[in-house]
């Protein structure tokens, strides 16, 4: 079969004239075709989107990093894997030094006591990064019953919550500690008068609450009273900010017979990872007395008696 | 002669145009064939395979549905599809999406669970959601069961459904199993 040379001339004229815009639009064609397909092929998200993210952080902006949340994650799951083996000694390795001086005493049966409280039964966690203070980052833990197991069968909704602060030293192993304890300082502030000398020794702080050990010494041949629940006034407060909190342990009498020294651990409301330092802590009602009973009848005639009556402030900057 | 060379542009333009759909038209027609053929086939096994292909067009649709979804969405629609299969006796599905320490538990076999749902759940019924919770990697949901033919008069109780999603459509669940027992005694 031959061709007209006619056609065949127009045919080449045609291509050489427009095969440029002709290889064009073929290209776009395929173009539109490929990138069709793909867009229908990655139209499936990878994996179902939730709100469980455990390692984004709830309080702060800065997140656990991808080289830390692994191993964190992996340390925490250890942990609760030990627990519910009932495996206490591994469990207890896992501790900080610090937490395990601070917050169990440096006793194991301690350290027992408080896991099998929480492990009464296999629980389940789930993590959750909560803030974080410098280096350190405090997980919201929360433990609960396997509740896949059980459907929640002749059982409430219910879980534990606990903060774990989890951070690396720098030889790069993980430090971490349990039971809401955050850390502690050994501190030196002091107050005095003729008749009181008042030191803060120490600070153990919970996630929660902040804890002061406190040193009194009576220099003098009376009754000295702190607290014990006889005055309308707040009698100790730390000023932190722009406000005053009140100790949690009201009802623990602190009086001082004379010469005594007494050491005494006085708990205050503050977050962890709240900015706000503590200013100064504050002994609202010192009260110096010849004959002092205790007794809320007579404690008024008392007061009102007394030798020396003031406030005592240690400050704590 | 201008003219002429006009006319003869304007025409072998026309003729590229006319390539260029035909060329469209060829791909159409090939990606059109492409697609024919995989739904066609011949033989004893056409029948079957026009089934799975159903399924897998109905499977594929509720994937693309699920991907829309919101968090809260996808699980109560797990459990709406959970019950689904209990109201409509199905319960052979329904027991392979209970979780197995859950069926360990509770309904040991098959014929437990189906005996289970016979005695006690109410032969038609509607769920309500009263309230969603999640914790970790699994999901609360406390639903209301109730019985659409007999009303008020009718087995109506409250339940906990646990869920855990492990992709889209793939689950497992467990729920509080009295719960539809203890209503019933009362």
């Amino acid at each position: 079969m031959t061709i007209n040379p006619d056609v065949r001339i127009k045919i080449r004229n045609f291509f050489k004239k427009y095969g440029k815009l002709i290889i064009i639009i073929v290209f776009a064609l395929i173009l539109v075709i490929i990138i069709n397909r793909l867009l229908t092929l990655n139209n499936a998200p990878e994996a179902p989107e939730t709100s469980y993210t455990p390692h984004t952080t709830v309080l702060n902006t800065e997140d656990v990093p991808k080289e830390y949340a692994d191993s964190f994650e992996e340390f925490i799951e250890n942990y609760v894997k030990y627990c519910n083996n009932g495996d206490y000694v591994s469990a207890y390795n896992l501790v900080s030094d610090d937490c395990k001086k601070n917050f169990f005493g440096n006793s194991y049966n301690n350290f027992v006591n408080y896991v099998s409280e929480k492990f009464n039964s296999t629980k389940s966690y789930a993590i959750q990064s909560y803030s974080k203070v410098d280096d350190t980052y405090i997980y919201s833990v929360k433990l609960y019953d396997n509740f896949l197991a059980t459907g929640l069968t002749n059982q409430s909704y219910r879980y534990v919550e606990e903060k774990m602060a989890i951070s690396k030293d720098d030889g790069g192993n993980i430090v971490f500690s349990v039971g809401n304890y955050m850390g502690s300082q050994d501190l030196q502030y002091q107050a005095s008068n003729d008749y009181l000398v008042a030191r803060i020794t120490k600070s153990v702080e919970k996630y929660s609450f902040i804890i002061y050990n406190l040193q009194f010494t009576n220099r003098s041949n009376y009754t000295v009273v702190i607290q014990d629940g006889n005055t309308d006034d707040t009698e100790i407060y730390i000023n932190i900010g722009d406000e005053t909190r009140g100790c949690m342990e009201k009802d623990t009498k602190i009086v001082l017979a004379p010469g005594e020294t007494k050491n005494v651990s006085i708990s205050f409301s503050k977050f962890y990872d709240s900015e706000t330092k503590v200013d100064s802590l504050v002994l609202n009602a010192v009260r110096v007395m010849e004959n002092y009973t205790g007794d809320e009848e007579t404690a008024q005639q008392e007061i009102d008696n007394a030798i020396y009556k003031a406030s005592m402030t240690i400050s704590m900057q | 002669m201008a003219e002429d060379k006009n006319k003869k542009q304007r025409k072998a333009l026309m003729i590229s145009i006319g390539i260029v759909i035909v060329i469209i038209l060829v791909v159409l027609f090939v990606l059109l064939f492409f697609k024919q053929k995989n739904s066609v086939s011949s033989g004893n096994g056409q029948a079957t395979l026009v089934t799975n292909e159903i399924e897998e067009a109905n499977n594929q649709a509720e994937l693309e549905a699920l991907y829309n979804m919101s968090e809260q969405e996808r699980i109560t629609y797990y459990c709406a599809e959970f019950f689904k299969l209990v109201d409509t006796r199905n319960y052979d599905k329904a027991y392979d999406l209970l979780y197995s320490e859950y069926k360990e538990n509770y309904f040991p076999t098959k014929e437990s669970f189906s005996k289970y749902m016979e005695d006690y759940f109410p032969d038609d019924f509607s769920l309500s959601y009263t309230n969603f919770e999640r914790l970790g990697d699994i999901y609360v949901l406390w639903v209301n069961v109730n019985d659409t033919l007999n009303g008020s008069r009718g087995h109506n109780f409250s339940m906990n459904v646990v869920i855990k999603e492990n992709d889209f459509n793939d689950y497992v669940l467990s729920f509080s199993r009295n719960s539809a027992v203890d209503s019933e005694e009362e």
